[in-house]
Order: C-alpha cells, then sequence, then structure tokens
C-alpha cells in the first residue's frame, strides 16, 4: 500500500574530537549518545521516524555509528577518543558520503527518505586551509540534491563567524540556526546543553512530520537552555 | 460564580512541576480538594496568550451535570478538567484529577537512569522484546485485547455523552495492565462538546489524521480503529500503519471488516465504539464464530487464562 511506505529523517552528529577536546569535554561528548537513547526510549514509536548517526572528526573523519535504528538491540555505542587536528574539509567530504550512500540505501529498502539533519560541534578553529574547508562545504550543500539542514554548535574557542558560514539554509524560510556557547559558561556543560537542544529538536521534528511534511524543527529562542544563544547567518555578516 | 469556575487564589500554594509543554505547565496542587473528585489534584497552568477561550467552563460543566455514576465512569476513564481556574476574570488553568500511581512504570532507561514513566499507549506499538528491553511492559495479546476493549468503553462513554475526543493520539492516552487493563485519556481540555467549538484548536497528529477535514465523534472511531490496529499489530512501523490486514491474522471473526469499516473514507460507515466494545467482549469470551482459522485465532486469544466473572463482570484470570 502507498501510504505505508514510511518516511524516516536521517539525523547526523559530526563532532570535532581534536586533542582540545580532551578532558571534561569529550567526557560530555561521550554522554550525548547514550542520552539520545534515553530520550528515544521514552518515545520509541520515533524509531519509526529517525535514523541516527555519528561522525568524529580530527586529523581525518571517521564514521563512528554507521546511520541506524538506535533502539535496536544490535546498536552499541562507540567511544569516542581524542585525535589531532581539526579538518572541517574531511568532516564535510565523509559526511556527503555517507548522506549520499545513506539515503540510496534507505531509498533502495522502500523508505521515502526527508533532508537529512545535522547538529556539527566544535570547540575551535578548522586547521585546513580555508579554501579546502570551504570548497568541501559547498560540495555538501550546492548542487547536491540531498544537502542537509545543517546547525553548526559552537563552545569554547570556537569563531562565531567562521560557524556562521556553516549555517545552511542560510536564508528563508526554512533557515536553520547557529548556537553558541555564551561567555562565562563551563565548555564541557555546554557540550551537554547543545546535547540537549538536539535531543528536543530531534523529537519535536519527529513527532511533527508526517507523511509529505518535511524538515527540521529546532526549538524556540526561549525555551534554550540558559547558557546557549542561537544566532541566525546574518549576525555575523 | 458558579460552581464549575474557582479563583486562583481557592487552589493554595502549588507543588512540584510535573510536566511542561508548548501550552502549559502541570504542577501538583496539594492544597486543593474537591469534595466530587476522588484523589490528589493537579494544577495545569496555560502560558502567557495559550489560555483557551469560554469553551473551558462548558467541558468542566458537562461533568457536574452527570449523575453520580456517569461522573465516577468518567473520572476513571479520563483526567477531566475539573474546575476552571480564573484570575481577573481571566482563565489562567485549570484542575484536573492527577494520574493515578498505576499508570506509571517504574523503570530503568538503556543508559542505567531509573525512571518513572507515564504508560503512554505509543508503547504498545512498538515490538514487545523492544519493550521489555526499554524497560517498559510488553503486553500478551490477550491483555492487548484488554485494553482495547476498556479503551473502547471509555470513547463510548464519551460519544454517549456527546463528547467529542479530537485530537485522540499515542500521547493522550495511558494505560495499565495490573488489576483489570485499563486506558486513561489525559489531555482533555481538548476535548469538545458535540455541536459546539472546541476549547482549545482540535488537531490531528502526525499519522492519525482522518481522511476528513473536520473532527467530528466520527473521526474519533477513525482514529480508535488506527488504535485497534497498532496495538494489535506491534513492531515495526507499526506507529505508522494503515493497512488493516496487518492484523487480520490476529483479529478473529468479523474483526477484519469491523477495522475495514472503522478506517472507512465514509465517516458514517465507521465501526462505532460500542460495537468494538461487543466484539471485543466476544473474542475474550471465545464466542466469535466465523471460519476455520478464525476459531482457531480466537482459541489462541483466550487461551492464555482469562475469563469474565459473571457477578462482577470484571476479568479473571483463569487458574
Amino acid at each position: 500500500m502507498e501510504s505505508e511506505k514510511a518516511k524516516l529523517l536521517p539525523f547526523y552528529l559530526v563532532i570535532d574530537v581534536s586533542v582540545s577536546m580532551t578532558g571534561d569535554k569529550l567526557k560530555q561528548a561521550n554522554a550525548i549518545m547514550p542520552a539520545v537513547v534515553d530520550a528515544l526510549a521514552d518515545a520509541p514509536i520515533l524509531s519509526d521516524k529517525v535514523r541516527f548517526g555519528v561522525i568524529d572528526f580530527g586529523s581525518d573523519a571517521q564514521v563512528r555509528l554507521p546511520l541506524c535504528d538506535l533502539l535496536d538491540e544490535n546498536v552499541s555505542l562507540p567511544a569516542l577518543t581524542v585525535r589531532g587536528a581539526t579538518s572541517f574539509a574531511a568532516a564535510f567530504r565523509l559526511l556527503r558520503a555517507e548522506i549520499e550512500s545513506n539515503v540510496k540505501q534507505l531509498k533502495a529498502d522502500g523508505f521515502q527518505v526527508h533532508r537529512p539533519a545535522v547538529f556539527f560541534i566544535s570547540d575551535g578553529d578548522p586547521t585546513d586551509r580555508e579554501d579546502d574547508w570551504r570548497g568541501a562545504f559547498a560540495e555538501l550543500t550546492e548542487n547536491f540534491p540531498i544537502y542537509p539542514n545543517f546547525v553548526p554548535c559552537g563552545v569554547d574557542d570556537a569563531n562565531p563567524k567562521i560557524l556562521a558560514n556553516l549555517i545552511h539554509p542560510a536564508t528563508g524560510p526554512k533557515a536553520m540556526q547557529m548556537y553558541l556557547m555564551q561567555n562565562g559558561q563551563n565548555p564541557a556543560d555546554a557540550i551537554a546543553m547543545i546535547a540537549e537542544i538536539l535531543i528536543s529538536s530531534m523529537l519535536a521534528s519527529g513527532q511533527s512530520i508526517a507523511q509529505g511534511g518535511s524538515g527540521l524543527l529546532l526549538p524556540d529562542k526561549q525555551d534554550l537552555p540558559s547558557g546557549i544563544s542561537a544566532h541566525s547567518s546574518e549576525d555575523f555578516v | 460564580m458558579s460552581g464549575h469556575v474557582i479563583g486562583l487564589d481557592a487552589v493554595g500554594p502549588l507543588g512540584g512541576l510535573l510536566g511542561e509543554g508548548g501550552q502549559a505547565k502541570v504542577y501538583r496542587a496539594p492544597h486543593a480538594t474537591l469534595a466530587d473528585v476522588p484523589g490528589p489534584l493537579v494544577y495545569k497552568q496555560y502560558k502567557a496568550g495559550q489560555a483557551p477561550p469560554h469553551g473551558l467552563a462548558a467541558v468542566v460543566a458537562r461533568r457536574l451535570r452527570m449523575d453520580e455514576h456517569t461522573r465516577r465512569r468518567l473520572d476513571a476513564a479520563t483526567a477531566w478538567p475539573v474546575r476552571a481556574v480564573v484570575e481577573d476574570g481571566e482563565v489562567r488553568g485549570v484542575l484536573m484529577r492527577h494520574i493515578p500511581g498505576t499508570y506509571f512504570e517504574d523503570r530503568v532507561k538503556p543508559s542505567g537512569v531509573s525512571a518513572r514513566t507515564l504508560r503512554e499507549v505509543q508503547h504498545l506499538f512498538v515490538d514487545p522484546l523492544r519493550s521489555a528491553r526499554l524497560g517498559m511492559p510488553a503486553p500478551s495479546a490477550v491483555e492487548r485485547v484488554l485494553v482495547c476493549r476498556d479503551f473502547a468503553s471509555a470513547v463510548h462513554l464519551l460519544h454517549r455523552n456527546d463528547l467529542v475526543i479530537g485530537d485522540l493520539n499515542p500521547r493522550n492516552a495511558v494505560y495499565r495492565l495490573a488489576e483489570r487493563p485499563c486506558v486513561m485519556l489525559v489531555d482533555c481540555d481538548a476535548f469538545r462538546l458535540k455541536g459546539a467549538a472546541a476549547v482549545v484548536r482540535q488537531l490531528n497528529a502526525p499519522d492519525w489524521d482522518p481522511p476528513e477535514d473536520v473532527l467530528s465523534q466520527s473521526s474519533d472511531l477513525y482514529k480508535f480503529g488506527l488504535f485497534v490496529l497498532r496495538c494489535l499489530s506491534p513492531g515495526a512501523f507499526a506507529s505508522v500503519a494503515r493497512d488493516p490486514s496487518r492484523v487480520d491474522a490476529v483479529l478473529p471473526g468479523e474483526g477484519p471488516s469491523l477495522l475495514r469499516a472503522a478506517l472507512s473514507g465514509d465517516p458514517a460507515e465507521r465501526t462505532t465504539a460500542q460495537t468494538w466494545g461487543r466484539y471485543f467482549d466476544a473474542v475474550l469470551t471465545g464466542s466469535t464464530v466465523s471460519g476455520k482459522q478464525s476459531r482457531r485465532t480466537a482459541d489462541q486469544m483466550t487461551t492464555s487464562g482469562w475469563r469474565r466473572d459473571a457477578r462482577t463482570k470484571r476479568w479473571m484470570p483463569v487458574t
């Protein structure tokens, strides 16, 4: 039956594991996945709606949790560890390849697919050349029909002016936002707060998407945890 | 001031926050007691701009006009708004019955954290093995039929009293299995009286939309049909299923045709809650007859040990 064809939202966490993430920040980063699983365990029918995957990046990027139903009994959560520099370019290229193959796979399995959603968390500047990461981001977001809704999140030494370039779409009715740690906030706590935003966004999107509906829902500004601020791309021109 | 409305000062100091949604916050109201309401109360405080207009008083008053027997049944089947709460002439919130503890599950979440979880009916659509892994109950086929039976009687009670549920969805009904399996409808301030506008805008939850645009008792029946379908065929993508053939092998007798009628595009054809109730009674007593295969499934559903006690009319485990 046509109406039985379920529609899934691929949801990716792309997270910085460069050496600056050592310590409490890494600990909080590792707490994100179990928190997402617990949230899904409270709303288990969202497994009929959402698939979740994790990519980490340092000098290179790796798929740490291939896109999956997080409540499946065969899923085991990876432990993130720090490694090397901060290559945004490696993260964007791997993410593009993953999205392309994951969406193809889901469609081959008979599903409809919503536009993928990406939460990108970093604590510093990219260490690759500017034309390199910009080029890789353009490949991910331009002339790529299944470009993701991209939500950059910055903590600690992340540069808002650089991250603001990653908000995608940057304008229009479906414009995304950037989340930043406010000054004076503990960066590890900020990662936990961003995880809360990711989870509430995933729940809200999963609960609101019906057949034909689309898109990633971000929380209202007044519902954000204190210590995190939301910005549009115009805030940092 | 009429009996269905009380002043905010009469609610007294509020207790702890129990929950928060886009529209309201829900607090314990330990100092509020009402002679006509069993057990403790909660106060649902609407957020600024979210207070419903005048229809709420009618929903509250409808309950107070019921005879005691009907009101007791309503209070068992729903967390009904029992008083509208006003301040400076404006509706600020509503007092409701606190959902009894039997509708909560003490569990351990996958991360190892302990939690007390409201048993929303969405959990009934999940593969039972998965539910067990997530620390939630994994009801048997018979328990599922008992839940459907009780839900049908709750819907019938509301419909018989000219009420429309509207937004029947997997999160605004909760269930219990202990004692007698039961369903309780929550968030009832979104209900409306037949023939009147809704108190708050009635919406369709995703995957629960009926074919027609307007919500009525007929759309309640369509959604109840989806509930039966999804509750009796738990597993992957049950929560979005609409194909009645998923339960052809599970529903004995006339069940498959009742379900097809419930999901009909013609609102006038839909199986009523009362018809569902009688059907589930027949399934549970093993008295549905039609076709060899149906009888076999009926046997499968009734052999795990429930019968209706002739005197108390309660479902009793067979020992």
